[in-house]
């Protein structure tokens, strides 16, 4: 008689809208679908298997307080706000890490391409946070859909055409 | 400002432009475009799971923006064949794919061009278009694109979503416009933008 086989029970999928911030632990994968000129920043703790996911549309607030419906509209407001998420969580700072993707430029020919000052932009504020970014997918002419798996600190990316890449 | 549903006033402005819109196609296409309109919708963009239409949904999308009396976003898209059957309709059989992309750019700038201007003279209002651009990609990418441009200025949009259908066999659309805060209250009959 065949032994029955386990199948691993499917992880929970917490979107993170334009602007929002999602937190997941292992049981969970945490995704933007159709993100273009945006980005989605991961910070992640590997001890804990826990992560933020925050999209970003514009790295500086220009000093503007925070709009608690859009926390994570601008990287100077999500950056801190994900690491005192994952701080109260019981995370180290020193293992905090980053990966970084979107600032894809679909139409760059009527909106014009503004992915590497803004992506610089944002590794500089992970920089002065002391976080280390540790794997990014940038640019390009079509957007991507990610996917952030706390239990392994792996993203898997799908574009159009059927492109996927894992960073 | 929040506003949830389209308005009898604005159903009729957006009406008045696709009239125009139909106009526009039919004379571009040499037959008449037919234009009709499945559902009219006013979304919210800040939540894009939320809209009717997948943000995974790989499209041809041509934009065009505009300014003036009304300020805002417009995004025409085709799911499926629905942009390649455009462009052998206006080419008579398939093409290069340059030629194909570039009528497909020039059906949706007649239609977005004539939709403006039939906003603007049922609202008496001044309003110029941009150049257009056209996007093989995710919807929610080029959604996203967009509101990375467009939440500079606004941190409550909302875009008016119709799914159309025209006569021509296999050839239907999705038009998004994202008008900013004074423009929608404008098209939602809440106040004047000029």
């Amino acid at each position: 008689m065949a032994r029955p086989v386990a199948t691993p029970a499917k992880k929970r999928a917490i979107n993170a809208s334009l602007g929002k911030m999602v937190v997941g632990d292992n049981s969970t994968d945490l995704t933007i679908y159709g993100l273009g000129s945006a980005f989605g920043l991961v910070m992640w703790a590997p001890s804990i298997q826990l992560a933020v996911l925050s999209h970003i549309i514009q790295p500086s607030s220009k000093g503007a307080a925070v709009n608690p419906a859009t926390p994570a509209k601008f990287a100077d407001w999500a950056i801190p706000q994900a690491i005192e998420t994952l701080l109260s969580q019981g995370a180290q700072k020193d293992e905090l890490v980053a990966k970084l993707a979107g600032g894809a430029h679909p139409l760059a020919a009527a909106l014009g391409n503004a992915v590497k000052q803004n992506s610089e932009q944002v590794t500089a504020l992970l920089e002065s946070e002391g976080i280390e970014l540790v794997a990014t997918s940038l640019g390009g002419s079509v957007g991507r859909t990610i996917i952030f798996h706390p239990d392994s600190g792996f993203m898997d990316i799908k574009m159009v055409n059927g492109i996927q890449e894992q960073i | 400002m929040t506003v949830a549903t389209v308005t009898p006033e604005m159903e009729t402005l957006i009406k008045s432009g696709l009239n125009k819109a139909e106009e526009g196609l039919s004379q571009l296409l040499g037959v008449p475009a037919a234009i009709k309109v499945d559902v009219m919708t006013l979304e919210p963009v800040f939540d894009l799971e939320r809209l009717a239409w997948a943000p995974e949904a790989e499209v041809v999308g041509v934009y065009i923006g505009y300014s003036g009396d009304l300020t805002g976003h417009c995004l025409l898209c085709f799911e499926g064949d629905d942009a390649q059957n455009l462009a052998e309709y206006m080419l008579g059989g398939p093409d290069e794919p340059e030629l194909v992309d570039s009528a497909i750019m020039e059906a949706g700038n007649i239609f977005v061009s004539w939709l403006v201007n039939g906003l603007a003279d049922s609202g008496d209002w001044k309003i110029i278009v941009t150049p257009p651009a056209l996007a093989r990609d995710m919807l929610g990418a080029l959604v996203n694109t967009i509101l990375a441009v467009a939440s500079g200025t606004s941190e409550e949009l909302f875009a008016v979503c119709v799914h159309f259908r025209t006569a021509i066999e296999g050839i239907a659309g999705n038009l998004m416009l994202m008008p900013d805060a004074d423009s929608l209250r404008a098209l939602t009959g809440l106040g004047r933008s000029n």
